[in-house]
């Protein structure tokens, strides 16, 4: 499975200079609330999405599906791989932070709430479009893709007056927020699992087409 | 495993698609030979290559290769497997090199030397762009990685379309040194029949969805015959016995599965000969209803 991982990992080189885009214009640019959970979240669900339309695009399941690899761990591959993109995107928002304190003089907020709700849509997005993408294929998870993400900019912008009125950078401990940290983390990640059992039970049947 | 003993092994295995099924198939490959799978196009070739590598899920029956239960053992079956298909699947934005580092970490018996010799051999170069290939130097790209791992089995779906003479006749020189050692074994789909009869040793023809025969072509030019003869000889119970016919205003030429009877019925009166694979699988396609020039 580690070989797939890095496949999807070395297959979107190119791509990680739209993440350094992605992280210059929402972070520095459009500067507000929500600039650190669209920094970690579009650049983690973008990823996911280059990977899987250049595997559509070259029809690469195919080649894929030649390798020694069992079916299994194609599907767990794919979830695996939204977990490090994960990382690059909450890394990414950290570093906008670290940036903007260090060297601008334009803090943006980084806090354990902003990257729970990163997380969360992030794991809310991956729980949505594998099972659709192995469901029906390429043409629905794209389409599912864009409404996802227009859904996830929606949540995020909605979210960013919310926000503002809320408690940030509170550390875990304390009450409410370390609450609420947790029901996101936890729920999407509930959702997630539930996602990665059916789209398993959806790929273990499917014909790999081209 | 030795020389007698069976690459793959076909047990009932059934597909069915909407607008097509493949019947149940049982059938044997040898081991150290190169396997020609025939048939028209939509025959089913490519679904059979599918359901034998894992990647479609078959209604029914079982795949064994190297005598191991496929998917049970697909991990371990699969690392001696070199799959060459009739397109590139390969992600077109890389380069070669990248696109061979994305790919030899998959197989313990990765051989770079090999692969840089390959790619010296087809002249190309690690710093190109896939997208950037002709087809045939995509189908050779696909070649270099299927061989540079040491596989025991090679499975080729239509290698050899689109490709221009001389490198058909260089692939199938190829095949022929890739087959020296009796381990070894070849799986090989194509319509264009004469490849195989340059190089095939068995032959299994698919048609319709159907397995019509899987022997080698000794036997397969034994048993059939193609009979040339005046019209007059075709009466209902000699037509009964032609897979094929195809009919002028002269006279006829028909397929038959029986040789023997072929010559008691019309032995004397027409002109038998062995049919070329392409007869068989012209006459066989097309049926008694055959075409009337």
């Amino acid at each position: 499975m580690f070989n797939l991982i890095r496949k999807d990992m070395l297959v979107v080189r190119f791509y990680y200079l739209f993440i350094v885009l992605y992280a210059i214009f929402f972070g520095f640019i459009m500067n507000n609330e929500a600039s650190t959970i669209l920094v970690g979240a579009l650049s983690a669900i973008m990823l996911v999405m280059f990977s899987v339309s250049l595997e559509t695009k070259s029809k690469s399941i195919l080649f894929i599906g030649s390798l020694p690899v069992k079916r299994k761990q194609i599907v767990q591959a794919k979830y695996a791989v939204v977990i490090v993109f994960l990382i690059i995107g909450l890394f990414m928002s950290l570093l906008v932070h670290l940036v903007s304190l260090y060297v601008l003089d334009n803090p943006v907020e980084w806090t354990w709430m902003q990257a729970s709700l990163t997380t969360g849509i992030v794991l809310l997005f991956a729980s949505l479009f594998f099972p659709v993408y192995y469901w029906l294929g390429d043409r629905a998870a794209q389409v599912v893709s864009l409404l996802a993400i227009f859904l996830a900019v929606s949540v995020i912008v909605g979210m960013s007056g919310v926000m503002s009125e809320m408690t940030f950078g509170l550390p875990l401990d304390t009450g409410s927020p370390a609450a609420v940290l947790s029901v996101i983390v936890g729920g999407t990640l509930l959702l997630f699992v539930i996602s990665y059992g059916l789209s398993q039970s959806l790929f273990r049947k499917k014909d790999m087409a081209g | 495993m030795n020389q007698d003993e069976n690459v793959i092994e076909l047990d009932g295995l059934s597909k069915s698609y909407s607008r097509f099924k493949l019947e149940p198939i049982t059938m044997s490959i040898k081991q150290g030979y190169i396997t020609g799978l025939v048939g028209p196009n939509g025959a089913g070739k490519s679904t059979l290559i599918k359901l034998l590598l894992g990647m479609a899920v078959p209604d029914r029956g079982e795949v064994r290769i190297f005598g191991r239960r496929m998917p049970e053992r697909e991990q371990e079956i699969k690392e001696r497997i070199g799959y060459v298909s009739d397109e590139s699947h390969y992600y077109e934005h890389l380069s070669i090199g990248a696109m061979k580092n994305v790919l030899a970490p998959f197989y313990s018996c990765w051989d770079e030397q090999q692969y840089r010799q390959l790619l010296d051999r087809f002249e190309l170069h690690p710093k190109a762009r896939i997208r950037s290939l002709s087809k045939g130097m995509k189908m050779k790209l696909s070649l270099v990685f299927a061989l540079s791992h040491h596989a025991d089995l090679l499975i080729m779906d239509e290698p050899t379309a689109g490709l221009d003479p001389v490198f058909r006749r260089e692939l199938l020189d190829m095949l022929a040194d890739f087959i020296q050692e009796d381990t070894r074994s070849i799986v090989f789909s194509t319509h264009v029949t004469t490849d195989l009869d340059r190089i095939a040793d068995y032959i299994a023809f698919v048609d319709k969805g159907r397995l019509v025969f899987c022997d080698s072509k000794e036997e397969i030019f034994e048993r059939y015959a193609l009979i040339k003869a005046d019209r007059s000889l075709l009466d209902r119970d000699t037509r009964g016995t032609l897979i094929g016919i195809r009919e002028t205003s002269v006279g006829f030429e028909g397929l038959s599965a029986n040789r023997e009877e072929a010559e008691r019925l019309f032995g004397g009166f027409a002109r038998i000969e062995i049919p070329t694979l392409e007869d068989i699988m012209f006459y066989t396609a097309k049926g008694r209803s055959g075409a009337r020039v």
